[in-house]
């Protein structure tokens, strides 16, 4: 089971009968000791009574087909072609609050935020392999307060990516599952987003900062081989989008962000986001460098008809 | 009883904040009822009665917390009784603020998108049996129902703040 990402998913877990043993002795430990989470522990409770409050007006249960008093949920409209249809629409709702933008009289654009990281967990611990799960960050990375004279651009603390001396590049990665997330509607063009804050404020090296989205038909626990097999055999994995950026030499220590986007094709599961370093000359002595402020959106353009 | 009844729906909402799930809710609502019946006589003002049975609602909340003491699956009397002091000073008029607020957010939800929130909210296991129901891993579909809270919660802040900014204009 993934872990919850923040209190807010822990507390919804448990309010909905999901958590586990473990993720509610940790809400209790957080409970009693953080107030404020225990007034968002209320809200939240309260939100959740005032929902069931409505799921029992007659009015809509009939409409919504769930019927409480006989505990008796009817799914008949789960049907296969249905279900594409619900997920489409929960996920233009959950979107079109906030981030519909028309694009002129013809195309409309929604996007809908989905990773956001800025490193602020200081205990962050992360496996330097090649990703094999999604919703994890892999690589040489690590959360630490930013010397040299760099403030965060989010928060108070930003990640630092060490390169091996040798190496010419190195990344931080990500895999998105897009089973984790509704299908787009017909018509309608899926793209991800990904954009990133990167500095390099010591001396000694001049790198290209690289934002690399990569889509495989495969599952994110069999990216990892795809990818070495990939690698092996020259093939290209389903598509892949490479944004090189090159700093000028007097302005390395500032952020500089650098974003990229993908068209996702058809048949796609998994989408490897790298993050990283590229070294113009890799026998040069390798230093640090930091990331912050990552956003990842899934980005849907379509004709308002559609 | 008419008293309860009155503010039964606020009760409920009260319970909820001290209990793992709505069945816990019902029970202890039934046993709180049968004690308001036998105390009644210690009400010195109806208008009292919604603090009075609140008290009682939180006793038999953690009377049954401890009838569970072996159950891992809840939260610890410790902290159930923080919530407990931090839930009682809300009134009943912010909680009809509050569930006006979630009214009109729900209004803006599409048919579909209400009934998976409400089937979540309905029972404990909800989302699971939605998955199973749609062929989806649980994991997944809750990511979904989870976003869909989490904008219900963001909008019914704003319509809030909303409605004191007008009350206060």
């Amino acid at each position: 089971m993934d872990k919850p990402k923040d209190n807010e998913e822990l507390i919804d877990r448990y309010l909905t009968g999901m958590a586990d043993e473990a993720e509610i002795a940790l809400l209790d430990e957080r409970l009693k000791s953080d107030e404020q989470l225990r007034q968002t522990y209320l809200a939240a409770s309260r939100l959740d009574s005032f929902i069931r409050e409505q799921a029992e007006q007659p009015e809509i249960a009939m409409k919504g087909k769930v019927n409480h008093r006989r505990h008796n949920f009817r799914f008949s409209w789960f049907t296969p072609a249905a279900v594409a249809g619900l997920l489409i629409g929960l996920f233009s709702a959950s979107i079109v609050w906030a981030y519909a933008i028309p694009r002129g009289a013809e195309i409309t654009r929604t996007s809908l935020p989905i990773v956001s990281q800025d490193f602020e967990d200081p205990a962050m611990q992360l496996k330097s392999s090649l990703p094999d799960r999604a919703d994890q960050w892999f690589g040489r990375l690590v959360s630490v307060s930013p010397t040299a004279g760099v403030s965060p651009v989010m928060g108070s603390r930003v990640g630092r990516l060490s390169p091996v001396t040798g190496n010419r590049s190195e990344s931080a990665r990500y895999i998105i599952d897009l089973h984790d997330h509704p299908e787009p509607a017909p018509g309608h063009v899926r793209s991800l987003q990904v954009a990133g804050y990167f500095s390099a404020p010591f001396p000694g090296q001049e790198p290209k900062f690289r934002v690399e989205l990569a889509a495989f038909s495969e599952a994110p626990s069999d990216v990892r081989q795809a990818w070495k097999e990939q690698r092996e055999s020259g093939e290209e994995a389903l598509q892949v989008v490479l944004r090189n950026y090159l700093p000028k030499s007097d302005n390395l220590a500032e952020w500089h962000e650098v974003s990229a986007s993908l068209e996702i094709p058809e048949g796609t599961r998994s989408v490897v986001i790298s993050l990283g370093v590229f070294r113009l000359d890799p026998d040069q002595p390798a230093t640090d460098f930091y990331l912050d402020a990552i956003d990842v959106q899934l980005v849907d353009t379509y004709e308002p008809s559609t | 009883m008419r008293l309860f009844v009155r503010h039964e729906r606020d009760l409920r909402v009260f319970a909820r904040t001290l209990l793992p799930n709505w069945p816990a809710v019902d029970d202890v609502l039934q046993e709180a009822s049968v004690v308001m019946w036998k105390k009644l006589d210690q009400l010195e003002k109806e208008e009292e009665f919604y603090f009075w049975a609140r008290t009682i609602v939180r006793y038999e909340a953690l009377r049954a917390r401890r009838d569970a003491a072996r159950d891992r699956l809840v939260l610890s009397e410790e902290t159930l009784e923080l919530l407990a002091n931090e839930a009682m000073p809300t009134t009943a008029d912010d909680l009809e603020q509050e569930r006006a607020a979630l009214k009109c957010c729900l209004g803006k939800l599409t048919d579909e998108q209400r009934e998976l929130v409400f089937a979540a909210s309905m029972r404990d296991g909800g989302v699971k049996e939605l998955a199973e129901a749609t062929n989806r891993t649980a994991n997944s579909l809750y990511k979904l129902v989870g976003r869909l809270r989490a904008a219900l919660r963001d909008c019914a802040q704003r319509e809030l703040k909303n409605q004191k900014k007008t009350s206060h204009g």
